[in-house]
C-alpha cells in the first residue's frame, strides 16, 4: 500500500478525462477535487468528486487556463497535489512550477522535461543529437536568411510546422514548390496567432504516414520503461480520432525498436512520470515526431491491453514511490481500440454540433468501457472542446476488438446532439480499415464512403411512423380523418 | 415510396388533414388513420399498418406492415429524435397552420413572400421545378414556429432568394415563380 504524501488532489480539468482521473484517486482513499466552470451544467465529474472548485474567467477555455487563479483556489481548498489532465495547462512550464513553488505536488514530469519537448525545435534538436532517428529538416533557427532556400532544397512533399506548436496544431502540407513562400508566410501569421511565436521549421512529409507512439511510465528513482506502443493513423486535419494498442501492422522487431528508442528518448531528458514519445512511420523507417510531457486522451488503449491503471502508476511515481515493475514484467494482452465520440457532423466538414442531451445509453458488454464527460441534461455548446466521450473496446485480438466495437457503436444511444457515431461506425468498417491499411490520410482519402447514406424505405417509414404515432398533434388530427379510408386502407398505386 | 408523390385529389378532406414532416431538407406529408384500434400511417401515395410500443426509458417498438424495429425516442412533438439500427434522425413536426403567398393586386400568386421576419430553415425546390397548388416552396422558422410557405398556383420556380440560414424581414420576397404554361404540370 503506497503512503501518500498528499491526501487531496485537485484534477485542474473537466469532461471526461476529469471523471476518469477522480474515479482512480478515489479508488486510492484520496480525497478528490475538481474545478468547474458555469459552462458546464451536468458533468460525471462533478458527482465524483468530493469537492468542487469554481472557476470563471473571459470565456470558459480562458478560466481553465487561467494559472493564478486556479493555484489560488486550489490552496485555499485544501488540495495538496494537482494532476493536470491533457491539454488546457497539462504542458505548461510555468503551472507546474506555480503548483510546486505553492507546496503542492505536481503529477507529472518537472518543469525542464516540459520545456524541452514543448518546444518542439529544441526537442528535436535533443533527439537528434543522441543519434534518435528524425526526418530530414530545415530549422529556421539555423539561419533564418537561409531558411527559404535549406526548406526548398528538402523538396517536396514538405510539412511546415510551428516551433511553438504541437497536437497537430498549426501544421502545412506543400505539395508545390512554387506555394513554399506563401504557405511559409502563413503558417508564421498562424504561429504568432495562436502560439504567440512565428518561429518553424519544415520536414520531409512521409507519404501514406502512420502515427505510432509509445507509452512511457518513469519513477523518481532512475527506471524508465514503455507500456507498448499505441497506433493513432485514423486523424482528420491532424486530430486523432480512433486509436488502437498494440500497433498490429508492424513485426515485433520494429515494434521493439521504435519502443526502446522512446525510452532512450525519455530517460536522455531525465523524464518523469507518464509520457508518450509519438513517431512518423513510412516506407520502412520511423522517425520522432514530438514527445508528449502527459496523460494522453488515448491511454485507455494501453490499459487494457496490459491491465494497468496509468492514473494510479502517475500518483505512486509522484507519491516517490519506485515503479513495482520492471520492462520484462509490462505484458501485452490482446488488441483494444478506442473510439472517440465528437459532437460533430460527420456529413458537413465536421462541422460542431450543440444541444441537449436527451438521451444518453452507452454501450455495455464484455470487453467495452466508456469514459464519459456527458450525462443526460447536459447542454453542449461550443464553449469547449466537442469530444463527448471515450468508448474503448478490447478483444482478444483486433478483428474481435473491431467486431465488439461496431457492435457497441451501434448499440450506443445519444439522441439530442448530433454526432459522429454513424460515421465511426463507417470508419471501422471500411475494408482498408478492418486490414489494417491504415495511414493519417485514410479519412480524407475515403470521405464520399464515409458520408451517411440514404435510409431504407423501411427504416424511414418506420421513423415517420414512431414520430407520427409519437406526436400528439397528429394522433388528434387523425379522429378527424373520415373513417371511410380507414376502412379502405392502403391505396397503392 | 415517393416522397412528395401523387395524392388521389378525389379523396376530399385527407389533403388538409396531412402534417408536414421535415427531416434534412426532405419533407414528407403525413397523417394518422383508424386510431385507435388499427392505426394506419397515411402518406401521399401509400398507407400502412403501424404501431409504436413504448418500454420506458427513452425505449420502444415500432411495426410497420409486421416489420419490427426496436428504437430510441426523445425530444418533443415538434422535434423529434429517433435513435434505429444505429442511425439518428431528427424530425421536425410542422403544424398543419400553413401560410400561402400574400395576396395583393396584380401579384397573382408568383411572389411568394415572407408574411413574418425570420430565417429560412430548408428549401425543398430548386430552380427550374414545377410546382402545383399546395407545394411547400420553402420552409421557414420564426420565433420557434416553423412553418411551410406553399404554392398558390400552378408554376415553375423561377428563383429561389434566400439560402438556408438566411434571415428575411416581414414581405420579403421568398421564392418567384412563372406562371406555368400549357401542358405543364
Amino acid at each position: 500500500m503506497t503512503k501518500f504524501p498528499f491526501d487531496s488532489v485537485l484534477v485542474a480539468n473537466r469532461g471526461e478525462i476529469a471523471a476518469r482521473i477522480l474515479r482512480t484517486v478515489k479508488s486510492l482513499g484520496l480525497r478528490g477535487l475538481v474545478l468547474h466552470h458555469a459552462a458546464d451544467t451536468s458533468a460525471p465529474a462533478l458527482r465524483l468528486a468530493d469537492g468542487i472548485i469554481a472557476i470563471d474567467g473571459a470565456n470558459p477555455i480562458a478560466a481553465f487556463l487561467d494559472s493564478g487563479q486556479i493555484v489560488e483556489k486550489a490552496i485555499r481548498a485544501g488540495a495538496q497535489a494537482v494532476h493536470p489532465g491533457y491539454g488546457f495547462l497539462s504542458e505548461n512550464a510555468e503551472f507546474c512550477r506555480a503548483v510546486t513553488n505553492a507546496g503542492m505536488v505536481f503529477v507529472g514530469p518537472g518543469p525542464e522535461a516540459i520545456d524541452l519537448m514543448g518546444d518542439k525545435v529544441r526537442a528535436r534538436a535533443f533527439v537528434a543529437a543522441r543519434g534518435f532517428p528524425v526526418a530530414p529538416s530545415a530549422i529556421e533557427d539555423d539561419d533564418p536568411a537561409s531558411f527559404a532556400a535549406r526548406a526548398r532544397a528538402l523538396d517536396v512533399p514538405l510539412l511546415i510546422k510551428p516551433a511553438a506548436g504541437g497536437g497537430g496544431k498549426g501544421m502545412r502540407i506543400v505539395r508545390d514548390l512554387a506555394r513554399l513562400e506563401e504557405e511559409l508566410a502563413a503558417a508564421r501569421r498562424e504561429g504568432e496567432r495562436y502560439f504567440g511565436d512565428g518561429r518553424l521549421y519544415v520536414e520531409r512529409y512521409v507519404e501514406r504516414p502512420r502515427h505510432i507512439e509509445v507509452q512511457i511510465l518513469a519513477d523518481q528513482h532512475g527506471t524508465t520503461v514503455h507500456l507498448h506502443e499505441r497506433e493513432c493513423s485514423l486523424q482528420r486535419r491532424f486530430q486523432k480520432i480512433v486509436e488502437e494498442a498494440p500497433c498490429a501492422a508492424l513485426p515485433v522487431a520494429e515494434r521493439t525498436e521504435i519502443c526502446d528508442a522512446a525510452v532512450g528518448i525519455a530517460a536522455a531528458a531525465g523524464y518523469r512520470n507518464a509520457g508518450t514519445v509519438e513517431f512518423i512511420y513510412g516506407g520502412g523507417s520511423f522517425y520522432f515526431l514530438e514527445m508528449n510531457t502527459r496523460l494522453q486522451v488515448e491511454h485507455p488503449v494501453t490499459e487494457a491491453i496490459t491491465g494497468l491503471d496509468l492514473v494510479a502508476e502517475q500518483l505512486r511515481i509522484a507519491a516517490g514511490e519506485k515503479l513495482r515493475f520492471g520492462q520484462v514484467d509490462v505484458q501485452s494482452h490482446g488488441h483494444a481500440v478506442e473510439l472517440r465520440i465528437y459532437a460533430e457532423d460527420a456529413d458537413r466538414e465536421f462541422a460542431p454540433c450543440t444541444g441537449k442531451v436527451l438521451v444518453w445509453r452507452p454501450a455495455v458488454g464484455d470487453g467495452v468501457r466508456v469514459d464519459s464527460g456527458i450525462e443526460e441534461g447536459a447542454v453542449v455548446t461550443s464553449g469547449f472542446d466537442p469530444m463527448l466521450a471515450k468508448l474503448i473496446v478490447h478483444g482478444k485480438d483486433r478483428a474481435e476488438a473491431l467486431e465488439r466495437a461496431e457492435r457497441a457503436l451501434t448499440q450506443t444511444v445519444l439522441l439530442g446532439c448530433g454526432n459522429n457515431l454513424g460515421f465511426l461506425r463507417r470508419l471501422i468498417g471500411l475494408q482498408e480499415v478492418q486490414d489494417g491499411l491504415i495511414h493519417t490520410g485514410l479519412i480524407a482519402d475515403h470521405a464520399d464512403r464515409l458520408r451517411t447514406p440514404a435510409p431504407s424505405a423501411a427504416v424511414l417509414r418506420a421513423v415517420l411512423a414512431a414520430t407520427a404515432l409519437s406526436s400528439r398533434a397528429v394522433r388528434e388530427a387523425a379522429d378527424a380523418v373520415p373513417r371511410l379510408h380507414a376502412a379502405i386502407g392502403a391505396w397503392r398505386n | 415510396m415517393r416522397c412528395r408523390g401523387c395524392m388521389p385529389r378525389s379523396v376530399p378532406g385527407v389533403t388538409e388533414m396531412m402534417h408536414l414532416f421535415r427531416i434534412g431538407s426532405a419533407l414528407w406529408e403525413v397523417a394518422l388513420a383508424g386510431l385507435p384500434e388499427a392505426p394506419l400511417l397515411l402518406l401521399r401515395d401509400e398507407a400502412c399498418r403501424v404501431s409504436l410500443e413504448t418500454l420506458g426509458g427513452a425505449a420502444a417498438i415500432v411495426q410497420v406492415d409486421g416489420a419490427r424495429f426496436a428504437i430510441h425516442l426523445a425530444g418533443t412533438d415538434e422535434q423529434r429524435f429517433i435513435h434505429i439500427e444505429g442511425e439518428v434522425f431528427e424530425i421536425a413536426v410542422l403544424d398543419p397552420l400553413t401560410v400561402h403567398a400574400h395576396k395583393e393586386a396584380g401579384n397573382t400568386g408568383l411572389l411568394a413572400r415572407a408574411p413574418m421576419p425570420g430565417c429560412v430553415v430548408a428549401c425543398p425546390v430548386g430552380v427550374g421545378a414545377a410546382v402545383r397548388p399546395g407545394d411547400s416552396l420553402v420552409m421557414i422558422e420564426s420565433m420557434k414556429l416553423e412553418v411551410a410557405i406553399k404554392a398558390e398556383r400552378a408554376g415553375v420556380v423561377q428563383a429561389v432568394h434566400f439560402d438556408v440560414g438566411s434571415t428575411f424581414e416581414k414581405d420579403a420576397v421568398l421564392v418567384t415563380l412563372v406562371a406555368a404554361t400549357e401542358g405543364q404540370a
